[in-house]
């Protein structure tokens, strides 16, 4: 072996490379971003959603009359040997045990995804908005909320509530196999989470490096600072745009609007402007150390704005978006474990990649001086 | 600092009178396209515009049309630090002096639905100081760029929005007759944005000043 090695030194020089397994312990970080951003994709985008109800027939009854209705199912496996149970809710939604229930009188399986469901006259309800839960063994336990409201109430007894019917007695299993939750108006474009959400994240933290080479530019007054500078809030912006584009489709499924006047949308809007200018900034100077000073003084300033803008005022008014304006993010009740499993792996990766991009580009940047400066 | 300032402003009268002129024009012209607005949020982000432009009229004359042998005159005399805190309250008192008179030509015009005074006057003049911060250090960056006052406005709007529409918010409420309370909360954040642009200024303007 070893007048072997010599040949095999020889072979990975050639190749740039000394040693391919050092180079791996050297890159891990690079290896470990491609690897979780790659996880974060197939795993996404290959896990299926939860069973759920996505429409209900007619939404608006009467208590005074027969109420009949077709659901349809969403990934459900509806089958006549194993008839589900259904309830209406009537209160609340969120403290469960607080509201009171009613049992369907007759349910009957059309096929895997429809199911048919009348009750008798339901009687004056205290609530006017019901939530609909139906339950089978393979399929666990489906929501709907304000799935049925009550259009009038005329001639309507007081209803009499069973107190035997109630799916708080179930021991309610989930479905066997892995799945991601199946939530109202979100249906499939939850998987949305693992981009949008993660290129936010990533923009952020390569912006804040960004200002940190600003600073130490405006310190030590390097050339190479300023190009990373430069680099970092290129590729932030790339991140940015990217998030911007994820988030209107996002908007537009759920909000039916490409854009919503809303405090986090114009943030991110006004984000990207800021940074504009930076580059336009960049571009009306000649000379290059003028322009590192003040494109350093600018973006550290962005920055700094940048943050109040799209972090701190968001939370002080009103907002559609999760995470402003009291609106639940990424509290427990929103993210389960199972999307947590993908979602911190998506964020890590997209800011490795985010880093990695910028180092080439950085490189790019200095090789291309170093060029311009020999010619 | 400070007098030095007003000295030269009273040197130029004519752009300080070209902007008295600006902003009585603009007025004016709002006043003959909208005659009165009832409608409180329409007048507030209409009054609003104006300001912007006025404050950004009014200030971008600073730096921008100082020649360079006074430049480094006043570099010789007085610290980079000295020079940025004296130019903000400087302008930051213009801006507020010629907020005044917009709102008072405003008023007499287009009318006044405000119902909270006080309020609406503490807003202006936070947003005053605040603008006046921004703007003095775009200002600075601008001057020793080539196309200075297009660049001014490009650089200066997104980053005056945070505080833009803070102070929108604000003065809505103080135009509704809101108590002070239940504006604390914007006052506060308004107080915070200011404080941060000030420090933010006077610790970066000293790298601009250097050549």
């Amino acid at each position: 072996m070893p007048l072997c090695s010599p040949y095999l030194t020889s072979y990975f020089r050639t190749f740039g490379a000394n040693n391919s397994s050092a180079q791996v312990i050297k890159f891990w970080w690079k290896f470990l971003a491609a690897a979780l951003v790659l996880f974060s994709l197939i795993a996404g985008l290959a896990i299926p959603l939860g069973p759920g109800i996505t429409s209900v027939s007619n939404t608006i009854f009467e208590t005074s009359n027969d109420l009949s209705f077709e659901v349809t199912g969403y990934n459900t496996a509806f089958s006549s040997e194993e008839l589900p149970q259904v309830w209406l809710q009537n209160g609340e939604l969120d403290p469960f045990k607080g509201s009171q229930f009613i049992c369907a009188d007759a349910v009957s399986v059309v096929d895997g995804k429809t199911l048919s469901i009348s009750f008798d006259p339901l009687g004056a309800l205290p609530s006017r908005i019901c939530h609909l839960l139906i339950y089978t063994p393979t399929n666990g336990l489906m929501v709907r909320p304000n799935a049925l409201s009550v259009g009038s109430e005329e001639g309507a007894t007081p209803v009499s509530w069973d107190a035997e019917c109630s799916p708080l007695a179930l021991a309610v299993t989930e479905p066997g196999y892995l799945h991601f939750p199946n939530r109202e108006m979100l249906i499939e474009t939850i998987r949305n989470l693992y981009l949008h959400v993660p290129m936010w994240f990533a923009m952020i933290l390569l912006l804040l490096i960004s200002m940190i080479f600003s600073i130490k530019h405006l310190s030590s007054s390097k050339l190479e600072d300023d190009v990373k500078a430069r680099v970092f809030a290129q590729v932030g912006m790339v991140l940015g745009m990217l998030g911007l584009l994820t988030g209107m489709l996002w908007a537009k499924f759920t909000w039916g609007d490409w854009w919503v006047n809303d405090s986090r949308l114009n943030g991110s809007a006004v984000t990207l402007l800021i940074y504009m200018a930076y580059f336009i900034l960049r571009n009306s100077v000649e000379d290059e150390s003028k322009r590192g000073r003040l494109a350093a003084v600018y973006n550290i300033f962005a920055y700094v704005m940048l943050i109040v803008f799209l972090l701190v005022l968001p939370r002080m008014v009103d907002s559609l978006h999760p995470g402003a304006g009291g609106n639940p993010a990424f509290s427990q009740y929103d993210l389960d474990n199972k999307m947590r499993l993908v979602f911190y792996p998506a964020v890590l990766g997209w800011m490795g990649m985010g880093l990695w991009m910028a180092q080439v580009r950085t490189r790019l940047s200095l090789v291309e001086r170093k060029l311009l400066w020999k010619n | 600092m400070i007098r030095h300032e007003a000295l030269l402003e009273w040197r130029q009268k004519y752009a300080f009178s070209s902007v008295l002129v600006y902003v009585l024009a603009t007025v004016f012209v709002c006043y003959l396209s909208f005659k009165r607005i009832g409608d409180v949020p329409t007048w507030n982000a209409l009054f609003w515009i104006i300001l912007l432009f006025t404050a950004v009229n009014t200030i971008s004359k600073g730096f921008l049309q100082e020649s360079r042998g006074r430049q480094l005159y006043v570099y010789l005399l007085a610290s980079p630090k000295a020079v940025i805190l004296a130019r903000s309250i400087y302008n930051a008192g213009l801006t507020m002096f010629m907020w005044l008179i917009c709102l008072a030509v405003y008023s007499l015009l287009v009318g006044n639905p405000v119902e909270n005074h006080l309020l609406y006057l503490g807003t202006l003049a936070l947003g005053s100081i605040g603008f006046a911060a921004v703007l003095t250090l775009m200002s600075a960056i601008a001057a020793q760029t080539n196309n200075n006052v297009t660049l001014m406005a490009i650089l200066s709007f997104p980053i005056l929005l945070p505080l833009l529409l803070t102070l929108i918010t604000l003065s809505k409420q103080a135009a509704d007759g809101l108590q002070w309370a239940v504006s604390s909360k914007y006052m506060i954040a308004l107080l915070a944005i200011n404080a941060i642009v000030f420090t933010l200024s006077y610790l970066l303007f000293p790298y601009l000043w250097r050549e």
